[in-house]
C-alpha cells in the first residue's frame, strides 16, 4: 500500500509540475462547453428548460471523465518505442500497478482544477438541487468507470507492441467512443437500435452510463451498471495479462 | 518556384515517413473516416428532435460541418507540425532549423505530415460533393468551396502559430496549442447558433466563422461572388498578421536564446 | 575573413530566487570581451569546460543568437541579419542533437538538404559517395535511422552537413559518445577535407589537437588563450606517471620521489613530472623496477585552466 500511495504521489508531482497544461484543459473544456451549450440550446428551443439543464449537465459530466481519464496507451507505447519497458520489466511490481496508482494521482490534480469548475457549472446549471444517493452512484460508477477505462487503454497500449505506433489504433479507439460511449452525445436521444447495441458493449459503461445515472438516478440501473462494469473490468484484465505477456515474449523490444 | 520544389520533396519524404508504419496508418485512416461517420450520424440524431436549428436544415448543417472538416483536414494534412513549434524551441531544435538558408516557419511547418487526417480529407471531399448535390448546388459552387478551403486552413494555421507564441512568451504560462482543435469544433457549426457577443469574437478575433459559416452563407446561399476574393484576403491578411508576431518572437528568441 | 569578433559579450539572467510574486535574477556573463580573427583555411579547436561559452559563441556565429555588446562578423556581415544568406555556405554537426529524420534511411535527410542548399544532381552523387566513401559509410545510408548506432549515425550527421559543400564548417561536440574508433575515423576525415575552415569545439584538448591547428580556450566566458598547436605543444606542461608493480620498490627509490603516493588500488603515481624530467624518470622506473603497467598522462587542459587563472589573478 505504501508503494502504491508514492506511486500517486508521483502522479500528483507529475500534474502539479505541468500547471500549465492543466489550465490549457480547463481553457479547452470552456471552450467546448460553449460549443455544446449554444448547440444544444439551439436544438431544444421550445422544449422545457430542464430537458436543456440535464442534458447539459450530462454533458459537462461526460467532459470531465474525458479529461480525467487516463492516456495510458500513450504511455506503453512511449515505454514500448523507447525501450524503456525493459527496465519496468524488471522491477518486481506489475506494470499496470505503476501506471494505475501514478495516472490515478495525475487525474487527482486534474479533478482539483477542471473537476471543480465542471462542477460547479453543472450544479448551477441544476439550480443546486442534487440528491445525495445520486452523488454516491455518480461516485461510484465514475471510479469503476476510470478502471474500466484505464483497462482498456491497457489493451490499446499493448497492442503497439505489433504496430509500433500508436495513433492508428488510438484514433480508432476514439471513433468508437464518439458514438457508442456516448461521450459526445446525449445516450438517450439514440435511436433504439443504437441503445440496444450500446448496452451491450463496454464502452459506454466507462462514460455514458455514468451520465445516464447522474440524469436518472435509481437503484436498478445503478446494481445493473455496476455489475455489467465489474464483468468489463476482469474481462479485460484477464484479456490484457494473456496479451501482455505473449507481446513481452514474442517481440523483440525496440532499443536504442 | 524553388520553395514549391522543396515543398514536393518534404511531401515525397514526409509521405515516405508515413508510409513505414503502414498498418497503423490503414487503421488511422479507417478510423478517421469512422469518425466522421459516427459524426454525422449524431447531427443526424438530432434532427431526429427538430427538423431544423435557427433555420438551418441537417443538409445545410452538413455543408457547414463539411466545409469545416474540409479547411481543417489541409490544415492537419500540412500544416500540423506548427503545433510542435515550443517543443522544438524546448529541445533545442528549432537552432538545427534556423541554421538553414530557408525561412525556418516553411521548415517548421514541413518537417511533419499528420499520419491520420487524410481520412479527415478524403470524407471531407466526398461529403462536400454529396451534400452540394442534394442542396442542389450548381458543380462551380464546390469548386469554389474546394477554392477556399485553401485558404480557410491558413486561419487554423494562424491559430496554431499564434498558440504556440502565446504559450512561448507567457513561458509556458498557457500552452494554449492545442485549442487549435477546440476552435475547429467550434467552426463546425453556423454563426447563427452562437449569442452575439461570441459571433463578433468569432468573426474579427479569431476569426473561425470564415472557416464554414461564413463562406457557406455568402456562396453557397446568397451567391455573392465577390466573397470569393473577400474570404481568402481575410484568411490570407489573418495569417500575414500572425507571421509579424512570429517574426517578433524570432527575434525575441535570437535575443535571449529561450 | 571568415569570422571577426571584437569584444563581444552576452549577458544571462538566472534566476536566484523564485518567490511567490517575483523572481529575484542574477546577471552573468555568458561571454565577456571575446576578441577573436578566424581566416579562411583555419581549422580551429574552441576548448572549454561545460558551460564556459562555446556554445554562446557557435550561436553567435550562426546567427542565431544577438550579442549583447562587440561586433561580430561572419563572412564579413552581420550574422543576425545575414542569417539565411550566410547558411548556405555553412555546415554544422551538433553531437546532441540531429537533423536526420528518425524514421527514415539517411540519403531521404541528404535529398531533402540538396533542395534546402540547391545541390545540382550530379554534383550531390558525386559528393555523396566520396563523403560516404571516406567516412566508411556507405552501406548503411539507406538503412532507418533509428536503426543506426550512435557511431553510424554521427558519420551519416557529417555527409549532412557537407552535402552544399560549405565553406565554413561547425562541430559542436560531435565526439560524444562516440568509440575511439569511430573517433579514429572521424578524426582522419577530418584531416582529409581540404579548403575547409573549421571550428571544432569539445572539452577535450587531445582530441580537438589531433585535427586542429589552432587552438582556443574559454574560461567562464573569457578567452583564455589563442595560440598555435606548436606554441601550445612547447608549454611546459607537467605529466603524471601512474605505474603497477608486482614487486616491493626499494627504499632508495622512494627517496628518490619524495612526491610519489600509492593509490588506493596499490599502484604507484608520481605527479607534476616537467617535461624536461620525464624522459628521465619514466627511464629510471623502466630500468629499475619491473613494472606490469605504465601510463603517462599530463592533463593540459586542466593544468592550462588552473595555470591561466592564476596569471590573471597577478
Amino acid at each position: 500500500m505504501k508503494y502504491r500511495l508514492m506511486l500517486i504521489k508521483v502522479g500528483i508531482k507529475k500534474g502539479l509540475a505541468s500547471k500549465y497544461a492543466l489550465i490549457f484543459w480547463l481553457f479547452s473544456t470552456l471552450i467546448s462547453l460553449t460549443v455544446q451549450y449554444f448547440l444544444w440550446q439551439a436544438v431544444l428551443t421550445g422544449k422545457p428548460t430542464s430537458e436543456f439543464q440535464q442534458t447539459i449537465s450530462y454533458l459537462i459530466l461526460m467532459q470531465l471523465l474525458t479529461v480525467l481519464f487516463p492516456k495510458t496507451s500513450y504511455e506503453v507505447n512511449d515505454k514500448i518505442r523507447s525501450g524503456n519497458i525493459a527496465l519496468d520489466l524488471l522491477k518486481p511490481v506489475a506494470i499496470a500497478t505503476q501506471l494505475l496508482w501514478e495516472s490515478i494521482g495525475y487525474s487527482i490534480v486534474k479533478f482539483a482544477l477542471i473537476g471543480t469548475v465542471d462542477l460547479l457549472i453543472c450544479l448551477w446549471l441544476l439550480n443546486f438541487k442534487i440528491a445525495l444517493s445520486t452523488i454516491l452512484m455518480v461516485l461510484v460508477t465514475g471510479i469503476l468507470a476510470y478502471l474500466l477505462y484505464f483497462e482498456l487503454e491497457l489493451l490499446l497500449g499493448t497492442f503497439s507492441f505489433y504496430t509500433y505506433s500508436i495513433w492508428g489504433i488510438s484514433t480508432f479507439k476514439e471513433a468508437i467512443l464518439l458514438v457508442l460511449a456516448g461521450n459526445m452525445f446525449p445516450a438517450n436521444f439514440y435511436p433504439a437500435v443504437i441503445k440496444r447495441v450500446a448496452s451491450f458493449l463496454p464502452f459506454q459503461y466507462s462514460f455514458g452510463a455514468v451520465g445516464m445515472l447522474a440524469q436518472k438516478p435509481s437503484w436498478a440501473l445503478f446494481v445493473q451498471v455496476v455489475l455489467i462494469q465489474l464483468f468489463y473490468i476482469i474481462l479485460f484484465n484477464v484479456l490484457f495479462k494473456i496479451l501482455f505477456k505473449r507481446s513481452v515474449v514474442s517481440t523483440v523490444i525496440q532499443g536504442g | 518556384m524553388r520553395y514549391l520544389k522543396l515543398l514536393a520533396t518534404y511531401l515525397k519524404i514526409n509521405l515516405k515517413a508515413i508510409a513505414i508504419y503502414d498498418l497503423d496508418f490503414y487503421f488511422a485512416l479507417a478510423g478517421m473516416i469512422i469518425q466522421n461517420v459516427l459524426n454525422i450520424v449524431a447531427l443526424r440524431f438530432i434532427f431526429n428532435i427538430v427538423p431544423r436549428i435557427k433555420g438551418y436544415s441537417f443538409a445545410q448543417l452538413l455543408l457547414t460541418y463539411a466545409l469545416a472538416t474540409l479547411a481543417f483536414a489541409i490544415f492537419r494534412c500540412f500544416f500540423i507540425n506548427a503545433l510542435n513549434i515550443s517543443d522544438y524551441i524546448h529541445d533545442g531544435r528549432l537552432d538545427t532549423i534556423l541554421i538553414k538558408p530557408v525561412n525556418p516557419l516553411f521548415q517548421l511547418v514541413n518537417e511533419r505530415v499528420d499520419e491520420d487526417a487524410w481520412g479527415d480529407l478524403i470524407v471531407a471531399l466526398l461529403l462536400l460533393i454529396i451534400v452540394d448535390m442534394q442542396l442542389h448546388n450548381p458543380w462551380y459552387i464546390t469548386a469554389m468551396f474546394i477554392f477556399i478551403s485553401l485558404f480557410t486552413s491558413l486561419i487554423f494555421l494562424g491559430l496554431a502559430v499564434l498558440g504556440n507564441i502565446v504559450a512561448l512568451l507567457s513561458n509556458g504560462l498557457a500552452n494554449l496549442v492545442e485549442t487549435t482543435f477546440d476552435f475547429f469544433d467550434m467552426s463546425k457549426y453556423p454563426l447563427a447558433i452562437y449569442s452575439s457577443t461570441l459571433r463578433l469574437i468569432m468573426t474579427f478575433i479569431f476569426p473561425i466563422g470564415w472557416v464554414a459559416s461564413i463562406p457557406q452563407e455568402k456562396i453557397a446561399v446568397e451567391h455573392e461572388w465577390i466573397w470569393l476574393l473577400l474570404i481568402p484576403a481575410a484568411c490570407v491578411f489573418f495569417f500575414i498578421l500572425i507571421y509579424q508576431l512570429w517574426r517578433v518572437f524570432l527575434q525575441k528568441y535570437q535575443s535571449t536564446g529561450s | 575573413m571568415i569570422i571577426k569578433t571584437k569584444n563581444l559579450a552576452k549577458r544571462y539572467r538566472k534566476v536566484k530566487a523564485a518567490k511567490l510574486f517575483h523572481k529575484e535574477y542574477r546577471t552573468f556573463y555568458a561571454l565577456k570581451n571575446v576578441s577573436l580573427e578566424i581566416h579562411q583555411g583555419d581549422y580551429v579547436g574552441l576548448v572549454g569546460l561545460n558551460g564556459s561559452g562555446k556554445s554562446t559563441l557557435i550561436k553567435m556565429i550562426l546567427g542565431i543568437l544577438q550579442p549583447d555588446g562587440g561586433i561580430i562578423k561572419t563572412f564579413d556581415k552581420d550574422p543576425l541579419n545575414n542569417r539565411q544568406k550566410n547558411a548556405a555556405k555553412i555546415g554544422v554537426v551538433f553531437g546532441q542533437r540531429s537533423q536526420l529524420r528518425w524514421d527514415l534511411p539517411a540519403m531521404d535527410t541528404f535529398k531533402l538538404n540538396r533542395e534546402i542548399y540547391q545541390v545540382p544532381e550530379r554534383v550531390f552523387i558525386k559528393r555523396v559517395t566520396k563523403l560516404a566513401q571516406m567516412l566508411q559509410a556507405t552501406e548503411f545510408l539507406e538503412q532507418p535511422v533509428r536503426t543506426l548506432s550512435l557511431g553510424q549515425r554521427m558519420k551519416a550527421e557529417f555527409i549532412a552537413a557537407l552535402i552544399h559543400d560549405p565553406e565554413l564548417l561547425i562541430l559542436d561536440e560531435p565526439t560524444i559518445g562516440l568509440d575511439v574508433l569511430t573517433k579514429n575515423n572521424i578524426t582522419q576525415f577530418l584531416q582529409q577535407l581540404t579548403d575547409k575552415t573549421i571550428i571544432f569545439t569539445s572539452h577535450d584538448l587531445d582530441e580537438v589537437a589531433k585535427v586542429c591547428s589552432r587552438i582556443l580556450i574559454l574560461n567562464k566566458g573569457k578567452l583564455v588563450l589563442d595560440q598555435s598547436i606548436q606554441e601550445l605543444a612547447e608549454l611546459d606542461v607537467p605529466a603524471s606517471i601512474t605505474f603497477t608493480s608486482a614487486d616491493k620498490l626499494s627504499a632508495d627509490l622512494i627517496k628518490q620521489w619524495p612526491n610519489m603516493v600509492q593509490l588506493e588500488n596499490g599502484s604507484y603515481q608520481i605527479a607534476k613530472i616537467k617535461q624536461a624530467n620525464l624522459k628521465e624518470v619514466l627511464s629510471t622506473i623502466t630500468a629499475r623496477i619491473p613494472v606490469a603497467n605504465i601510463e603517462v598522462k599530463s592533463n593540459k587542459l586542466e593544468y592550462l585552466l588552473a595555470h591561466l587563472t592564476r596569471q590573471e589573478v597577478q
